[in-house]
This record gives structure tokens, C-alpha cells and sequence, in this order.
């Protein structure tokens, strides 16, 4: 705060008043966290992801700590749509109303799941559309889409043809060439994409032999793979024109500057909130000092500036 | 109710109560408003151990929390080794806690298991207390059971004496009757209309049969458990810590209810055991 530097950024026409957002499932839909901090410094506050009808989950325990980082294995949980936009929705207008881009993350099992969402959004006050296709936590659906081609350009293009808000695909790690499925993404008409989801991995209790997560596989985030996020970003944004927002182990000002070096126009932070409440506000302080002190007057400027 | 907030504690001090069970008392805001069965995040000055660690409020005195909690790994190895005059960053009040108007003028039995001890503590002593105003929020009276693995690992063991009746148990006998809660209670032929328990997963289980096995169509015994499971944000955002409910909980619409807001203090009815 109070610097000259214009910090504002736009994604597919929609401008954030910076870049800074949360990611998606470590944020509920902003109530929570609006308890301890000010969630109006956001760029934008990314939902929890939102499906067509209630999803359970996966079964307990779904977290378990690792080194620098966390496994998680909700199985996206959430009350479906309708209790979002009858319960949340309010919420987030005024949010909204504050200045903060308020972007939907949509999760299906299947193609018409996602249309449904998407139609059900057509008249809500929302900026943008993240659409899951790479939750590693769920059987069927999600990242089966994102980690096939063919399939992520043809959901991205059924995404597009209905939806009234410009679409950002989100991208799973958990593929080969994550330039590939960045042009899918593109090809289907995606304007925008966001990486990386989290990792897929795995714990074990020595001592009791046992799987720590029920679902026995679980994503990984948290800095622990904040270097695999800026590769990929880096690969993702030179493979593709449209605009890329970076995640992944974010949790200071340097790693979210680091992401944009590597041709990120903005930035979610996830699992350092979990460390941290106000870990996205630290890292928005960070960041604007990093700013002045190398006179920078317009944070576009660092988008995909890396040299070398 | 006063809202969650993340203060930055400071060690009064810190003691060994077991091999490894350690009583932290903290100097703090957050005691001026928690409840019992309410606990507190505790993080980590360690930056590779990204998650805070959830403990349950052992009891509060001016401006003092009282916190005592069992060292199981390198995080809580770290609370271990705070000191008087130390810092520890923590979010609290978190949690609903017991509600003590379900105790208002009935025959009230406490029961601890284990590391669900602490908890208990700062509950009885407030039931306790609201028995000595007398009057109609008064419970009728004051039934603490504990029960231990032995005798070598019993810790708080005389703390609730001056409460009301306190019955031991324990795995082999070492300390009080040998057998599990449930035993003791049976044993000792306890009658009660309202139980709150706190321990392990088997022997809230446990309780809540009990419970449900001596309620009547005249006599129904409601029992209030708490719950544990492994926490990521610890105030409802992440829905990592999810209980099996019998109902479709009214928050998240499905049979899971969040133990960091809608419990750790759960009717047991509402839990698909």
C-alpha cells in the first residue's frame, strides 16, 4: 500500500485491482477467512469448487502434513449449486461490491455436470469461471478431462459455448507435457488457464502399516512444490497467448514474483493460508515492496520478464 | 461470543505432567472468552511444518489458557521445547464447546478418556461452579470417570477431586477399576440424565451405546461427545475434518459435519457411529 505502481491486472478483459488471489478449496467461499482478516485487499477470492448437486467427499482422514507441504483428499465436498447461489452468492456480491474479482471455481463428474453449473451461473455477479478439470481426488470426471487432450479441448469448447463469463481452464501437473494440454485448453478456447493443481501423492504410517489418507492418494501443495509450479508455468506460458494465473506453493512475495517472472499474470495462494490467515496480505505487502524498491511502475511489466 | 482471532501468545510456562504429556500455560486474550470443549491452533515457528496444531482448552484464569496436550511428533516436540518468556502464534477460540445450560438441574456425568482428560477439566470445574451458586442452573449433581491406559501414564489425576464423586479406570488395573469407562460406570451403577465425554474414537463409541442403552421412554440420557480428526485451516474452510452425521448436516448438505465449527461437541445421536 501506498506506492506509486500500478498493480492492477487483467485476465480475459476482467481487471484485478492485483494479482493476488486465493486458490481455490483453501478458502471456502470467503467467510471463514473474513472472520480473522480483510479479505477486500484481494484481487479476487477464488470459490471452493461448486458442483450440480451435493458431493459427500471423500471418506476421513483426508489431510496429512508432509514436509513443507500438506496431502489433501477432500473429494471437492460442497452443497451444489444451489445452496452456493441461494447462501454464498449473497456473501460474495458484497464482496464483490468491495472491489474483489469473484471468480467460480465449476466441478463436474461429467460434461452436462459442468453445463449445469455454468447455466445455473449464467445472471450471478460473478467475474470469471475456473473450471476443475484436474481435481486428482475424485473417481470419475475431473482430471480424467484435464489429462487427456482431445478431451480438455472438447470440455473447454462446451464450457465456452454456454458460458456468459470468460473461462479459465484449471490444469492438473499430473501429466507428461503440461504444454500440450495448455494448447488444448487454448485450441477449445479457454481464456485463460491456471496451474498447477496439486500433485498426486501418497503417505504411509510406517507403524501401523496403513494408508494416512482414507482415499489413499491425495494432492500435494505447499512450497514443497513451488519450483515444479514455476517450471510449469514457465512451460505453459510460452506454449500458449492467452493469459496464465500461477499457483503453487506460493508463500511469500518472492515466490508469487517468482510465477510471474515465469509469465504468470496472477497469482492464487492456497496452502499458506492454512500456516498463515493473513498469508495472501503478507504476500501482497511483499510484493509491493519489491515494487519500489526496484521502481517498477507497472507490475505488468514483470509478466514473463525472466531474462536468460 | 467473541470472534476468532490469531494473537501471539507468550510462555508463562511449561511442565512435564508424563513421559510425554506436557501442561503449556500461555499468556493470552483468548482466555478471557473460551469455553470448554473449544481449542485453539497452535503453529509451528518451523516453516516445513505448515499445519497448526489444534489443542483443546484444559482451563482459563486470569488472562492465563492452561493447555495440555501429548508430544507425538516433531511439531508437537517443537510446543515441547517453548519456554517461559517464548512466543507461539495461535488462532483460537475455535469450535462450539459443551453448552453447560444441557447440565441446568440434572445429574451430570463427565467422562475423560486418556488424552480427552484435559478438556474435561475446565467442564467440570465450571459445572462444579454453577453448583455452587445453586439455583436452576445448578446440576443436580457431579459424576467424573477417568480412565487411563496405567498408572504410569496418569496425569490431572487429582485435579477434579473437590468437584464431585471421581471414579478411576484403567487398562490393567494400576489406577482405579481395571476395565474401560463404560466398565466403571456399570460397575459403580452410575445414574445420570446428561454424559459429556472426550478420549478415543472406541470408547466414545462406547459411551454413546451406553447412553442409548439406558435411556427409556420416561428417561432419555443425552450424551454430548467430542471429536477429533487430523485439521488443515481449523475454522470450516477446508472441510478436511469431516464426521459421518445420521441427518444431512444443515451447512454442508450432505452427512458430513465439520468438527472445527459444527462440533468438536456433537449430540451423539447426530453421529453415524
Amino acid at each position: 500500500m501506498g506506492t506509486a505502481c500500478r498493480t492492477e491486472v487483467t485476465i480475459a478483459g476482467v481487471t484485478l485491482k492485483n494479482p493476488v488471489m486465493s486458490a481455490s478449496g483453501t478458502f471456502g467461499n470467503g467467510r471463514e477467512y473474513a472472520e480473522l482478516i480483510d479479505i477486500t485487499r484481494l484481487g479476487a477470492l477464488v470459490t471452493k469448487g461448486v458442483s450440480l448437486t451435493p458431493w459427500e467427499g471423500n471418506g476421513t482422514p483426508r489431510i496429512a502434513e508432509t514436509p513443507s507441504g500438506m496431502l489433501n483428499a477432500i473429494g471437492l465436498q460442497n452443497p451444489g449449486i444451489d445452496v452456493f447461489l441461494e447462501r454464498e452468492m449473497p456473501f460474495l456480491e458484497e464482496v464483490r461490491r468491495q472491489g474483489v474479482r469473484v471468480i467460480v471455481n465449476v466441478c463436474g463428474h461429467s460434461v452436462e455436470e459442468y453445463l449445469g453449473v455454468i447455466d445455473r451461473l449464467a445472471q450471478a455477479p460473478v467475474d470469471l469461471l475456473e473450471i476443475n478439470v484436474s481435481c486428482p481426488n475424485v473417481k470419475e470426471g475431473a482430471i480424467a478431462f484435464g489429462q487427456d487432450p482431445k478431451m480438455l479441448e472438447e470440455v473447454t469448447r462446451a464450457c465456452k459455448e454456454r458460458a456468459k463469463q470468460p473461462v479459465i481452464m484449471k490444469l492438473t501437473p499430473n501429466v507428461t507435457d503440461i504444454r500440450v494440454l495448455a494448447r488444448a485448453a487454448e485450441a477449445g478456447g479457454a481464456d485463460a488457464i491456471s496451474l498447477i493443481n496439486t500433485l498426486t501423492g501418497m503417505k504411509i504410517d510406517v507403524e501401523k502399516k496403513r494408508f494416512l489418507l482414507a482415499n489413499r492418494t491425495g494432492g500435494l501443495s505447499g512450497p514443497a512444490i513451488h519450483p515444479v509450479a514455476v517450471r510449469m508455468v514457465y512451460e505453459a506460458a510460452h506454449a500458449v497467448q492467452i493469459p496464465v494465473i500461477g499457483m503453487g506453493g506460493v508463500q511469500s512475495g518472492t515466490d508469487a514474483l517468482e510465477l510471474m517472472l515465469a509469465g504468470a499474470s496472477a497469482v492464487a495462494v492456497g496452502t499458506a493460508t492454512f500456516h498463515e490467515p493473513g498469508a495472501m496480505l503478507r504476500i501482497l505487502d511483499e510484493m509491493e515492496k519489491y515494487l519500489g524498491r526496484h521502481g517498477i511502475t507497472d507490475i505488468s511489466e514483470l509478466i514473463g520478464a525472466v531474462q536468460g | 461470543m467473541y470472534e476468532k482471532r490469531e494473537v501471539t501468545a507468550r510462555v508463562e510456562k511449561q511442565d512435564s505432567l508424563t513421559e510425554d504429556i506436557r501442561e503449556l500455560i500461555l499468556e493470552t486474550p483468548l482466555a478471557e472468552d473460551a469455553m470448554p470443549g473449544q481449542f485453539v491452533n497452535l503453529y509451528c515457528g518451523d516453516g516445513a511444518r505448515l499445519l497448526p496444531r489444534p489443542i483443546s482448552v484444559c482451563d482459563v484464569f486470569s488472562g492465563r489458557m492452561k493447555l495440555v496436550y501429548r508430544v507425538v511428533g516433531a511439531g508437537t516436540a517443537e510446543l515441547a521445547a517453548l519456554k517461559a518468556g517464548d512466543t507461539v502464534r495461535m488462532v483460537g477460540n475455535l469450535g462450539n464447546g459443551y453448552d453447560p445450560r444441557t447440565a441446568f438441574g440434572k445429574d451430570v456425568l463427565v467422562v475423560g478418556g486418556g488424552l480427552g482428560v484435559p478438556p474435561m477439566y475446565y467442564l467440570s470445574r465450571l459445572l462444579h461452579m454453577l453448583g455452587l451458586r445453586g439455583g436452576a442452573e445448578s446440576p443436580a449433581t457431579l459424576t467424573m470417570v477417568l480412565g487411563y491406559r496405567d498408572e504410569a501414564s496418569t496425569f490431572m489425576k487429582l485435579a477434579f477431586t473437590g468437584f464431585g464423586r471421581v471414579v478411576f479406570a484403567s487398562d490393567d488395573g494400576s489406577i482405579g477399576m481395571k476395565g474401560t469407562v463404560v466398565d466403571a460406570i456399570r460397575a459403580e451403577n452410575i445414574s445420570c440424565d446428561v454424559i459429556y465425554a472426550c478420549g478415543p474414537l472406541p470408547m466414545l463409541r462406547a459411551v454413546a451405546s451406553y447412553a442409548r442403552e439406558k435411556s427409556t421412554d420416561e428417561k432419555n440420557i443425552k450424551c454430548y461427545v467430542s471429536l477429533e480428526e487430523r485439521m488443515a485451516c481449523g475454522i470450516g474452510a477446508c472441510l478436511g475434518c469431516v464426521t459421518k452425521t445420521t441427518q444431512p448436516d444443515e451447512h454442508s448438505r450432505v452427512n458430513n459435519a465439520r468438527i472445527c465449527v459444527e462440533g468438536p461437541v456433537f449430540d451423539a445421536e447426530m453421529i453415524a457411529w
